[in-house]
């Protein structure tokens, strides 16, 4: 080949090469900036960069919303459903992580002329007046050009000839995808708001405990930080409260609940400012100043408050007192009041200072439940789980004496959603697997001292005293009949301990499913799709019988992961329960503070004495 | 203006078809704009010092040019002279030509040695006015390094040696000579050209020619895979050892240093590549920079593969004006008058070679560190010199082939592991972490860390690893090639124009995806790993 023709065809193999990278990036769109057909993968994509995957969704979904959220990350915490509920509506959540007042004032002003808003819920924080029109350069921050009105040419461009990394990315991501959120799909798709499924899955008790995890909370500097952009936030705040205005669109305006401890790193002046102004242009629900926002629990790190608390903001707002929403959560600020209000508060930056949370006191709204857990009783123990008669009715007298008063997990849900206080000194009594002793022995005694009670049954074994269709013998276990007496009496709650996930090893003639978490070489969906269906056999069968809800659960062997609890909590499961030893804290407001609850085992070697000291520490 | 931007791609394609547009003869005016322009795009400081450089050198030039000329004169129209007179005549207008060589070379390695000693020289100053913590503000920021400074001082002294050994004609024409001296794909890092070899060049018409546009072009994209694709990507593994030693055995430390022979190779021939394809499109040929030096198998040998125009010039106009001076050669006769005479033939030069490689070290840089760096090369090249008389006689008496193909393998892996050696001084912040590393990579070990995982937390991921390793095996495979006379562009010229589509094709797509594009990219699993 000549050396002219090599120069075409070096030029043909460069074109080649543009036009690959042109191809894949416009097929794959990691963006979704060219409408994603192929995977048609949002959540992807809006993880790759929400100012452009979320306009381009709604570009083509702007028919299914008439209300928008719009805000930095924190607003993921404002539950569009329940928005919707509350306003008559249908939200989509519109928020960019790193969201600044300049990219909420263009994406209003975008939705606005370009659909029929009725409402706009604006979510606003420190950083608002702590940065303006921050602007990354790279495509997984960069603004969509139908919003900020740069030329589309060039941003079509950018993204066509994007990295082919993050377009393998996708398509490594979208083979490895799983049923839980991963960090490369954390949105959801019809809300835009944040798949919190794993993190609103995670167990909380104790604040110790929760401290050592998420030690976010006892690393914050005292850097000081300047809000040195008030004016700039200012103009965008007073340019997006006329634009709603003058287009008929109710226009909330949220400032979101801080961690207090962070007010220590700005000057209080600025902040009252901040404030003052913001009150002179518009009326605004102020979430920051109380003690939810002192509280570690209630935020998934320092700067995101959790969904529960969110779902009690909006409740706040849209005047829902069904709820049970802490009393200092939430105050609608407006010109007359504002500077009263802060006066009252002092100034909060040194306060903020004084804070540790570690010496939070959360007496007011936690409370301390340990929770017992017994199996099989028996005229004569056996030494090991199964415990005498006797022995079971001088644990019960013990506990009465000692001033313990059983509770249900109804009652632990009380507490939890409505602030229902508990006794003094309560105690959770279970029973596991569902033994015909219960109902024989344990039942009677449970009522001659008013005990309640809470009895986790096998469906698969209800009522039997062979394992399943084997013939080979097991302890018998009390029937769907009796259920429902013990039941009808209201001391006993009867709840699930799977239908038939508690399988013992040796008597199924495959793998044994002894516990309910996923078996080796297990199709994620297969074993979704089991779980599911055995929790609805467990329930149908227990509601059945007993005409009341089942909404707990309790793990067989103790054995849990993040899925099946997420898919407990899916299905309405409100706690469960494990078999490790440990005191519970459950927190108001706080729903799981109810999720993997610890039991005392207690067997034939626990005296009355060695029980009440096991529990009371 | 980086030479591995885009900046710069859309610079050289606009240059080239300005320069075989406009008329053949203003071609030389497009290259100076063009170098200029360049130069500018880092700032007006550097101009300044290149433009002095360009100024006395230009004008020793003349002068000695002009004192060449007179003396020719002089010697012409007088034939009558005596003999004595025409040695009187020659001695004089030597002398008068070392005075104006004299200044040119002090003027200009002595503004060399200023920039390159500016930053010691502020602590220093401050000790001695006594006031501590002054680091030379206001006086000194002047002077700090400035861009290519070393090379065309270098090439600048070059040439007025050459005019006044009468090897070069002097240049008349400053505007061309300035082009001669800051034209710009040399100027950043090489190669130290010769005024005889280059000028010419950079003067003469061209016409367009597709072949060289083609070699151009090939060049530059091998010059970017191992700039882009390789250094770049072991430079991360590099820096991590470097900047945290303290937490790796002796093991770690030593491929890290490999490692770094390895990314300094890419970086620097890459760099060359680069600078020579661009000229080569525009139909000048510069100096060959490096020729494979990792196949060296004597130390020696190595700095004539390595960095090749430096040591041309190192050789030219340092060593052997050192080894002819009168007092050298005294010496050399000496020593060959006694007994162990041979070590006469030997000593002088290996004497020079280690001054030479000092000086060499210090050319690098200012620090300690690089004047140990270029002692241990001077102290390994000299003995090596002073030895391989007995090593002769070694493998003629052990009956070994210096061929061998074992004994080669073994003298380019021993060359090897001292040129690594060399690298912890040439590498290191400081001779301190130099000798740090060094003790370290004896005393602790720890060989496990190559198999625990410590690779990988090297910065650099395992995709990325991969990506290095395999760019090694590509650069190994053609280093092999070439050193076994392989012309692979002329091979490749041979092929069927599907072949060499393919091969446009693949190394396209492997420049794009590993070096073009391995910036920039942010992974979202970075942002949300805690949501």
């Amino acid at each position: 080949m000549d050396s002219k023709k090599w120069l075409l065809s070096f030029a043909g193999a460069a074109l080649l090469v543009a036009l690959l990278v042109a191809l894949l990036n416009a097929a794959v769109d990691p963006f979704g900036v060219f409408g994603d057909r192929l995977f048609q993968w949002h959540s992807a994509n809006t993880t790759m960069n929400p100012r452009t995957a979320k306009i381009a969704y709604l570009k083509k979904n702007f028919d299914r919303y008439d209300s928008y959220l719009v805000g930095s990350s924190s607003a993921a915490a404002y539950p569009a459903e329940k928005l919707n509920q509350y306003l008559n509506a249908s939200f989509y959540n519109v928020f960019f992580y790193g969201s600044d007042m300049h990219d909420m004032e263009a994406a209003v002003r975008y939705l606005i002329e370009n659909d029929e808003v009725k409402n706009i819920v604006l979510s606003l924080s420190l950083s608002c007046a702590a940065g303006y029109d921050w602007d990354t350069g790279d495509l997984t921050g960069l603004m969509h050009a139908d919003v900020d009105g740069s030329s589309k040419f060039t941003f079509y461009a950018k993204y066509l000839f994007a990295n082919p990394m993050y377009s393998f990315s996708k398509i490594y991501n979208f083979l490895k995808d799983t049923y839980l959120p991963q960090p490369f799909d954390v949105f959801l798709e019809k809300t835009g708001a944040y798949d919190k499924s794993v993190r609103d899955a995670e167990p909380i008790g104790d604040l110790g405990e929760y401290l050592a995890k998420n030690s976010g909370f006892t690393q914050i500097g005292g850097e000081v930080q300047s809000l040195d952009y008030i004016d700039e936030y200012l103009d965008a705040l007073k340019s997006i409260v006329e634009r709603c205005w003058e287009s008929g669109v109710n226009l909330i305006v949220i400032f979101e609940p801080t961690y207090t401890e962070r007010f220590k790193a700005y000057h209080w002046g600025q902040v009252r400012e901040m404030l003052e102004k913001t009150a002179e242009i518009t009326d605004f629900w102020c979430f920051s100043f109380n003690s939810v926002c002192e509280e570690p629990r209630y935020f998934y790190d320092v700067y995101h408050i959790r969904n529960p608390l969110g779902e009690l903001a909006i409740a706040r707002i849209c005047g829902d007192r069904s709820k049970m929403i802490p009393e200092d959560f939430g105050v609608l600020l407006t010109c007359e009041n504002v500077s009263d209000y802060l006066d009252g508060l002092g100034d909060v930056s040194v306060y903020a200072s004084t804070l540790s949370p570690w010496k939070v006191d959360d007496s007011g709204y936690t409370a301390r439940v340990p929770i017992l857990l017994y199996h099989h009783i028996a005229p004569l123990g056996d030494g090991g789980a199964t415990i005498s008669a006797e022995l079971f009715e001088k644990q019960i007298k013990a506990l009465k004496n000692a001033g313990y008063t059983a509770v249900s997990f109804s009652d632990l849900i009380e507490f939890v959603e409505r602030g229902k206080e508990l006794p003094e000194k309560p105690v959770v009594i279970t029973f596991d697997d569902g033994y015909l002793s219960n109902y024989e022995i344990a039942y009677p005694i449970l009522k001659k001292y008013n005990m309640k009670a809470t009895m986790f049954v096998i469906g698969a074994s209800m009522g039997k005293s062979t394992y399943k269709d084997t013939g080979i013998p097991i302890f018998p276990h009390f029937s769907a009949a009796q259920a429902a007496e013990m039941a009808a009496s209201g001391l006993i709650s009867i709840q699930s301990h799977s239908y038939d996930m508690h399988q013992r090893a040796g008597y199924e003639t495959g793998a044994a499913r002894e516990n309910v978490l996923r078996m080796k070489g297990e199709r994620e969906e297969d074993y979704i799709e089991c779980f599911r269906r055995d929790l609805e056999l467990s329930r149908t069968q227990i509601e059945t019988a007993t005409g009341r809800p089942v909404n707990v659960f309790s793990f067989p062997y103790g054995k849990c992961d993040t899925l099946s609890g997420v898919l407990l909590r899916e299905a309405g499961i409100k706690a469960t329960v494990t078999i490790e030893e440990k005191n519970n804290t459950i927190v108001k407001c706080l729903p799981q503070s109810l999720y993997e609850l610890g039991r005392f085992n207690v067997t034939e070697h626990v005296s009355p004495e060695e029980l009440l000291a096991m529990i009371s520490e | 203006m980086s030479i591995v931007s885009y900046k710069f791609v859309i610079f050289l394609a606009l240059l080239c078809g300005v320069y075989y547009l406009v008329p053949k003869s203003a071609q030389w005016i497009v290259l100076l704009a063009a170098s200029m322009v360049f130069y500018l795009s880092y700032g007006v400081k550097p101009v300044v010092y290149l433009l002095f450089t360009a100024l006395t050198t230009f004008a020793a030039g003349l002068i000695l040019g002009n004192i060449n000329f007179s003396l020719e004169n002089c010697l012409k129209s007088n034939p009558s002279l005596s003999r004595e007179e025409r040695k009187a005549a020659k001695k004089a207008a030597r002398t008068r030509k070392r005075w104006v060589l004299a200044a040119a070379v002090l003027c200009n390695i002595g503004m060399l040695a200023a920039v390159k000693f500016a930053g010691c020289l502020g602590p220093v100053l401050g000790k001695l006015l006594g006031r501590p913590g002054y680091g030379g503000e206001g006086l000194f920021s002047w002077l700090a390094l400035t861009l290519g400074v070393s090379f065309y001082v270098f090439q600048t002294v070059g040439y007025v040696t050459d005019v006044y050994r009468g090897i070069a004609e002097p240049c008349r024409s400053f505007p061309r000579y300035l082009l001669f001296v800051c034209f710009f794909p040399q100027l950043l890092q090489g190669p130290i050209s010769r005024y005889g070899q280059l000028y010419p060049q950079l003067v003469e018409p061209r016409d367009f020619s597709a072949r060289n546009m083609k070699f151009g072009i090939q060049l530059i994209m091998w010059g970017y895979f191992k700039k882009v694709v390789v250094a770049d990507r072991l430079a991360v593994m590099v820096n991590t050892v470097f900047d945290r030693y303290a937490e790796f055995g002796g093991a770690v430390i030593f491929l890290g240093v490999m490692l770094y022979c390895i990314q300094l190779y890419g970086d620097f021939s890459g760099g060359i590549d680069i600078i020579r394809g661009a000229a080569q499109m525009l139909g000048i040929e510069m100096t060959e920079n490096f020729r494979r030096p990792y196949f060296s198998r004597s130390t020696a040998e190595f700095w004539r593969r390595w960095h090749i125009s430096l040591g041309a010039w190192m050789r030219d106009y340092l060593f052997y004006p050192i080894s002819r001076t009168k007092a050298a050669l005294r010496l050399g006769r000496a020593c060959r008058k006694r007994p162990g005479g041979h070590l006469g033939d030997v000593l002088v030069p290996a004497a020079a070679t280690f001054i030479v490689f000092i000086v060499m070290g210090i050319w690098h840089g200012a620090g300690l560190n690089w004047l140990v760096y270029g002692i241990w090369n001077g102290v390994l090249i000299s003995s090596s010199m002073l030895l391989e008389a007995p090593f002769r006689r070694f493998y003629k008496s052990a009956g070994i082939s210096p061929d061998n193909p074992m004994v080669r393998f073994f003298q380019i892996c021993r060359t090897f592991i001292l040129v690594t050696i060399g690298r912890y001084f040439s590498r290191a912040e400081s001779l301190a972490v130099a000798a740090a590393m060094l003790r370290r990579s004896f005393t602790a070990v720890l060989p496990r860390q190559l198999l625990d995982g410590t690779l990988l937390n090297l910065g650099l991921g395992l995709y990325n690893m991969v990506v290095a390793l395999a760019g090694c095996v590509v650069m190994l495979i053609v280093s092999i090639l070439q050193e076994r006379g392989c012309n692979i562009r002329e091979s490749l010229e041979r092929k069927s124009p599907g072949v060499q589509f393919a091969v446009n094709f693949v190394s396209l797509l492997a420049l794009t995806l590993f070096g073009i594009y391995a910036q920039g990219y942010v992974p979202a699993e970075f942002v949300y790993a805690n949501v």
